[in-house]
């Protein structure tokens, strides 16, 4: 049995619904800010614009993840080495959504400093609860994956039988 | 500026051509040229936390492998 690709394909789903949870939430429905509001004030109108198509870049990059994922989810789903396991995949959706979170906050938010959570504070605690949030999911998902490791149900059970050996 | 952003220019002086009343506005026509400017730098930017997930998934997945495909 070998779980790897049903985990990277709960990854890559928690990246990049995880990457639009922050662009419908911060980007559009809060306005806090954008994916180059510190470099690029979207205060006037030209501003908010090139925020925009910015932010749609960046959704655009998260489709692409998300399907890839879906993609690597359906391949997993008809590979019987795959464990179907409903634990591993949950957490590795949580353990991706929570890489997202730190790497972002540290190379977007830290590092480049190209955004922060709440703009107008710059870098704040908003950053650092942000960064936090990452740790938070990624421990829970790898707690999770941890506890499903001898999860084996098969996700093609041999014709006839309905369950299988765990 | 990179193929990218000379079809982005093509594109907008097609739009423009096309006398288009909603993509050939003074606005948008500035929107554009701020894109352009710094494009490479500002894409690099967007999706470098991208690019590092990438790496760190993929280091880790040879480090997952299950000890049955370990030598």
């Amino acid at each position: 049995m070998d779980r790897r690709p049903l985990i990277v394909a709960g990854m890559l789903l928690g990246i990049g619904l995880g990457g639009f949870a922050d662009g419908i939430l911060f980007h559009q429905i809060l306005q806090i800010h954008n994916m180059l509001s510190a470099w690029i004030s979207p205060d006037d109108i030209l501003g908010a614009k090139t925020n925009m198509v910015w932010d749609g870049l960046f959704h655009a990059l998260t489709w692409t993840v998300t399907m890839v994922g879906l993609w690597m989810l359906w391949k997993a789903g008809r590979n019987p080495a795959v464990p179907w396991s409903g634990r591993t995949l949950v957490g590795a959706w949580l353990a991706g959504w929570g890489l997202f979170n730190f790497v972002e906050g540290i190379v977007d938010h830290y590092i480049l400093q190209v955004h922060h959570v709440v703009e107008r504070m710059r870098l704040s605690i908003f950053d650092h609860l942000f960064l936090l949030s990452g740790l938070v999911f990624g421990g829970i998902g790898w707690s999770m994956l941890r506890n499903a490791k001898d999860d084996t149900l098969a996700s093609h059970p041999a014709p006839g039988s309905r369950t299988m050996a765990r | 500026m990179g193929k990218i952003a000379l079809v982005i220019a093509i594109a907008g002086a097609a739009s423009e051509a096309a006398a288009c009343t909603f993509c050939a506005t003074e606005l948008s026509q500035q929107v554009r040229l701020d894109v352009i400017a710094n494009f490479w730098t500002n894409l690099a930017v967007a999706f470098l936390p991208f690019a590092v997930i990438g790496a760190l998934i993929y280091a880790g997945y040879g480090l997952a492998a299950p000890a049955s495909s370990r030598e």
